[in-house]
C-alpha cells in the first residue's frame, strides 16, 4: 500500500466511527425520550 | 492492635493449606514450564529469565488474593469491621493484612528467586536485580490486588469481573520491573531510574489499594 | 428494596430537571462550531504540504494526536465525575461517568488504530510493544472494563460507585501515559506540543499547527455535544425504568 492509502484508511475509519457513535448516541437519546412520553401518556 | 492483626493473618495464612507452599510451588511450575516452551537454548533462556520470573511471580500472587477477605467473612468478623469502623482506620486494616498476605505469598516468591534463576541460567547480578525488583514489586501487586478481592466479597456479581479490570492496572508494575530485572543483563539499560518508579508505584498502590478497598468493603451496597 | 431502588431512580431525575433544560440549550452550542471547525480543520490538514521526510502520511497526526487527548481528557472527566459519585453521592456525577465511556472508548479505539496506520509506513510495523503504545492500550481496556461492569451490575447506584473506585485505581495510568515517552526511550517520538512554554517555539511549523489544532478543538467541542446528548440519553431512561416500575407497582 501507498501512503495516500494509509492516509485515506484512517481518516475514513475515524469519519465512519465518529458519526456511528454520534448516531448512535442521537438515537438513543430519542428512543429513550420517546419511551418517556409514551410511559407518561400511559398513566 | 494491627501488630495483632498482622500476627493472626500471617499464622492463618501458613496453616490454612499452606498458602506459602501452594504459590512457591505454583511459580515454580511456571518457571519449569518456560525453558520447556522455549527450548534449551542456555543463551536466550538467560536473557528472557527476568521476564520469565515476573510473569511467574504474577501469576502466583494473584492466585491467592482471592483468600484476602475470606476467612474474616467466614468467622464474621467482616459484618462487624464494615458496620463499626471508618474507612480510614479500615483502609489501614487493610494495608496490614495485604502486608501479611505478602508475607504469606509474595516474601517466599522472592526468596525463592536464586533456585529459579539458577534453572534459567541466569548471572547472580541479574539474580540480584530481579529480587530487588520482584521485592519491591509483589507488594504492589497485593496492595492493588486487595480491591479485586474485597470487590468479590461484597458484590455478589461484578465481583470476579472488577477482579479482572483492576488486572490492567498491574501492567506499568510489570514495565518497570521487568525493566529494572533486565538492567544487569542488558548493560544499555540502568537500574535505578525504573526501579525508582517501580517504588513510587508500590508507594502510590500501597495507599489506593487498601482505600479503594475500604471503599468497597464500606459503602458499597448502601 | 423495591423502595430503595424507586428513592434512587427518584432522585436521578428529579434533580437533574436544571440539567436537563440547560443541556437541552447548551447541546447546539457545542454541536454547530463542532461541525463547523471539524469541517474546516479537515480542509486544513488536506491542503497541508506534505512533510518532506514523512511525506504524505504527516496527515494521520492531524487527526492522531486530538484523539490521543481526548482519550485522556474523557478519563479525566470520568475520575473528576468519579469523585463526584464516590464523595458527594451526586446522581449526576454517575450519569457522566457513565455516558462518557463509549466515547471515550471510541476516541482511544481511534487513537489506536489511525497510530498503527501512522507507524506502518513510518517504523515498518503496525504495532510494536512500546510503553507509550501498551499504556493506551491499557487506558482502552480499562474503558471496556468499565463498560462492563455498568453491564452486569444491574443496580445503577452500585454500578456506578464500582465503576467509581475502579476509575479512580485505574487514573495511576493516565501519568504514565503521558510521560511513557520521556521515561522510555523507544519507538514513539516525544509529543511535539509539550507545553505553553514550547507553543511559542514549537518543534512543529504553522502549516501543521493550525489543522492540528482546529480538528482537535472541533473534536472537543464534539466530545462535549455528544457527552451532554448521552448523559440526557441515560437521565431519561432512567426516568422511563422509574416509571415503569412505579406503574407496575401501582397495578400489582
Amino acid at each position: 500500500m501507498d501512503q495516500a492509502t494509509f492516509v485515506t484508511l484512517s481518516y475514513a475509519i475515524s469519519s465512519l466511527v465518529i458519526s456511528g457513535l454520534a448516531l448512535w448516541i442521537f438515537l438513543s437519546a430519542r428512543n429513550a425520550k420517546a419511551k418517556v412520553d409514551q410511559l407518561e401518556k400511559q398513566r | 492492635m494491627m501488630a495483632a492483626l498482622y500476627l493472626r493473618d500471617v499464622r492463618l495464612g501458613f496453616r490454612s493449606g499452606g498458602g506459602a507452599m501452594i504459590a512457591v510451588l505454583f511459580f515454580m511450575s511456571v518457571i519449569i514450564m518456560m525453558p520447556i516452551a522455549v527450548g534449551p537454548d542456555l543463551k536466550l533462556l538467560a536473557r528472557l529469565g527476568p521476564a520469565f520470573l515476573w510473569v511467574g511471580a504474577l501469576l502466583a500472587s494473584l492466585l491467592g488474593l482471592e483468600r484476602l477477605f475470606q476467612a474474616d467473612r467466614e468467622d464474621g468478623s467482616l459484618d462487624h469491621l464494615r458496620l463499626n469502623t471508618g474507612i480510614p482506620e479500615l483502609a489501614l486494616m487493610v494495608f496490614v493484612k495485604c502486608l501479611a498476605h505478602w508475607t504469606v505469598t509474595g516474601l517466599p516468591l522472592v526468596l525463592a528467586v536464586p533456585l529459579f534463576g539458577l534453572f534459567l541460567n541466569m548471572e547472580p547480578p541479574a539474580i540480584l536485580a530481579a529480587m530487588a525488583a520482584l521485592a519491591v514489586g509483589t507488594p504492589a501487586i497485593a496492595f492493588i490486588g486487595a480491591v479485586g478481592a474485597a470487590a468479590g466479597v461484597t458484590l455478589a456479581r461484578g465481583g470476579l469481573l472488577v477482579a479482572i479490570i483492576i488486572l490492567p492496572v498491574i501492567v506499568p508494575v510489570l514495565i518497570f520491573g521487568v525493566s529494572a530485572a533486565n538492567a544487569a543483563v542488558d548493560p544499555s539499560q540502568a537500574f535505578l531510574p525504573p526501579f525508582a518508579l517501580l517504588s513510587a508505584l508500590c508507594l502510590f498502590f500501597a495507599v489506593t489499594g487498601p482505600f479503594a478497598a475500604a471503599v468497597f468493603l464500606k459503602g458499597i451496597d448502601e | 428494596m423495591s423502595d430503595a431502588v424507586i428513592n434512587s431512580g427518584l432522585a436521578a431525575y428529579a434533580n437533574p430537571a436544571r440539567f436537563m433544560r440547560l443541556s437541552q440549550t447548551l447541546v447546539p452550542f457545542f454541536a454547530l462550531p463542532a461541525v463547523a471547525l471539524i469541517a474546516y480543520g479537515l480542509w486544513l490538514s488536506f491542503t497541508a504540504p506534505a512533510d518532506y521526510q514523512q511525506g504524505e502520511t504527516v496527515r494521520i497526526m492531524f487527526i492522531h494526536v486530538p484523539f490521543a487527548w481526548l482519550a485522556m481528557m474523557t478519563y479525566s472527566i470520568m475520575t473528576i465525575a468519579a469523585l463526584g459519585t464516590l464523595v458527594w453521592r451526586h446522581p449526576l456525577a454517575d450519569v457522566a461517568g457513565k455516558a462518557a465511556l463509549p466515547i471515550g472508548a471510541a476516541f482511544t479505539a481511534l487513537c489506536l488504530i489511525t497510530g498503527s496506520l501512522w507507524g506502518r509506513p513510518t517504523w515498518g510495523t503496525y504495532w510494536v510493544w512500546d510503553a507509550r503504545l501498551t499504556s493506551v492500550l491499557v487506558l482502552f481496556l480499562i474503558y471496556l472494563g468499565l463498560i462492563a461492569i455498568h453491564r452486569a451490575i444491574e443496580d445503577k447506584g452500585l454500578a456506578a460507585r464500582a465503576a467509581a473506585i475502579v476509575t479512580l485505581v485505574g487514573s495511576i495510568n493516565l501519568p504514565i501515559i503521558k510521560y511513557s515517552v520521556q521515561w522510555w526511550n523507544t519507538l514513539h517520538q516525544p509529543a511535539s506540543i509539550s507545553s505553553l512554554k514550547r507553543l511559542a517555539n514549537p518543534a512543529l511549523p504553522p502549516e501543521y499547527l493550525w489543522p492540528l489544532f482546529t480538528i482537535a478543538i472541533g473534536l472537543t467541542l464534539l466530545f462535549f455535544a455528544l457527552h451532554l446528548t448521552a448523559m440526557r440519553a441515560e437521565i431519561w431512561s432512567r426516568k422511563a425504568d422509574g416509571l415503569s416500575r412505579r406503574m407496575a407497582r401501582q397495578a400489582g
